[in-house]
């Protein structure tokens, strides 16, 4: 897998690496347009991790709050654009989700079914410049990992939890909870350089 | 299992941000040593963006586009005239009118002075001489808008350099601690006083140390966390604990010091411990009790 040659973004559009550019150099028109392409999956990372609207909206500001900051540091070397707003997503739910954890919230609690499901229904590639292919194959690797695997990523990734957390509310010792997640993030990686 | 597979383990966590804070303070630790993890570290990097890049897209509120582009650009002080903008942001329309406003009443002299010019010529003159003072006072208006937009952009790129030194000091320092081959590294457990807190010191007589700490709860005010190191007790003598310097607090909240090189007179470590005492620049020996401690070899 080389990410470099995994441009994500629409063909005939303005590369995603000019729009930063651009934003660097205090293009909101930039800003903009960057906001069109990520925002809906921001958007979606952000609701399926942290559940209510209001949150996941306040991410959607954070995350291009700081993509307009930091434009100019960011390094082309390091990620693309996409993987870096999915980063910051994650990263800012994460925040939130461990800030609600330390000042437990019952409005939190929404019930699962409100959630947006993790990985099924149609994407709309005019509406997102991911790398559909490199989406599509962790897709099918995460459905096809067995169950106890898929769990524990689940709980990891979207639930924001640390190994030891997950240890404490399974009941599956730490040590198992650690290798099925090395042999699970394996078997992923693995689908990606196919 | 060696000491490396554990870490290989860890750096599937470590990219899903799933490790504990003291087992990411010694997976980085490590890392910076380790190609291989570094490799792994990458690869699985790769599979949490692609693992949220799966995720079906979902469209938020309309209303929220305009609602995040105002917020983005709220903070930025530098302002932009020539540049069409799609946000009515009121922070940046705030930002061109201030210090432009007095600057252009400096300019109102010139008009004023081509007023007995005016009163001499015919009406179109003035209507003519009008219309272009008004293009000129327009052209000055961008112009010092633009001139203090470079500015604010000048004084920024300065904060980023200045930002950039210190960071690559700060990495040399790191890099030459890490890379030094009498390296030592301590793990410091929490006392009753702070039993959530860890720490971890890696301490090389020639290039310093560097200590990170998480779990401790914020000091008290006008207070701060210091370092402290104890060498081995020398014959008849008992060892004295030398201040390493004062703990900062870093961007994750977690309490950090990089140091030159150790104490003089320090040949080696034996303990290594924190206490919090008066700010802002500590006490010259511990007057509390011991928050953090850690052994060598221990």
């Amino acid at each position: 897998l080389d990410p470099q040659n995994r441009p994500l973004r629409r063909p005939g559009a303005e590369s995603d690496r000019q729009l930063v550019l651009e934003i660097a150099g205090g293009s909101s028109e930039a800003l903009g347009l960057l906001y069109d392409r990520y925002a809906s999956i921001v958007y979606a990372l952000a609701r399926r991790m942290l559940h209510q609207v209001e949150d996941a909206e306040e991410v959607v500001q954070d995350v291009f709050s700081q993509v307009w900051r930091d434009a100019r540091r960011y390094q082309a070397a390091r990620a693309t654009v996409a993987g870096w707003i999915v980063v910051l997503a994650r990263t800012r739910s994460i925040d939130r989700l461990r800030s609600r954890m330390a000042r437990p919230d019952l409005a939190g609690a929404v019930a699962p079914e409100t959630a947006p499901p993790i990985a099924s229904g149609e994407r709309d590639p005019e509406q997102v410049a991911m790398d559909e292919q490199h989406a599509e194959a962790v897709r099918g690797a995460l459905q096809r990992l067995p169950e106890s695997q898929r769990l524990l990523m689940e709980l990891t990734y979207y639930d924001g939890l640390t190994q030891t957390e997950i240890a404490a509310r399974t009941g599956v010792p730490l040590g198992t909870v650690k290798t099925r997640i090395r042999t699970a993030m394996a078997t992923l990686s693995a689908a990606l350089t196919v | 299992m060696s000491a490396h597979d554990s870490f290989a383990e860890a750096a599937a966590a470590y990219a899903l941000d799933a490790l504990d804070a003291h087992d990411a303070h010694q997976f980085e630790a490590h890392l910076a040593t380790c190609a291989s993890c570094q490799e792994d570290l990458v690869r699985y990097q790769q599979v949490a963006i692609a693992l949220g890049a799966s995720i079906s897209p979902e469209a938020p509120s309309p209303s929220l586009r305009a609602r995040t582009l105002a917020r983005a650009r709220a903070p930025r002080q530098a302002p932009r005239v020539a540049e069409p903008s799609i946000v009515a942001g009121p922070a940046t329309g705030a930002s061109v009118a201030e210090p432009d406003t007095s600057r252009v009443e400096g300019s109102r002299p010139r008009t004023a002075a081509w007023q007995p010019l005016a009163l001499a010529a015919s009406l179109a003159l003035i209507v003519g001489l009008s219309a272009y003072a008004w293009t000129q006072r327009g052209a000055a208006m961008t112009l010092r808008a633009q001139l203090a937009d470079a500015l604010g952009r000048l004084q920024s790129l300065q904060a980023d350099l200045l930002d950039a030194r210190r960071d690559a000091d700060r990495l040399t320092n790191t890099a030459n601690v890490v890379d030094a081959p009498d390296l030592v590294a301590i793990s410091l457990r929490g006392q009753p006083g702070a039993p959530a807190a860890v720490g971890r010191a890696l301490v090389s007589r020639d290039k310093g140390l560097i200590f990170r700490a998480g779990g401790l709860p914020a000091p008290g005010p006008g207070r701060v966390y210091q370092l402290w190191v104890i060498p081995p007790p020398a014959r008849g003598t008992p060892a004295v604990p030398v201040s390493a310097g004062i703990l900062t607090a870093g961007a994750s909240g977690e309490r950090v010091l990089e140091s030159g090189p150790l104490p003089a007179g320090i040949q080696a470590v034996q303990l290594v411990a924190v206490t919090e005492e008066p700010g802002p620049a500590g006490s010259p020996g511990p007057t509390t009790p011991i928050l953090l401690l850690g052994q060598a070899g221990g």
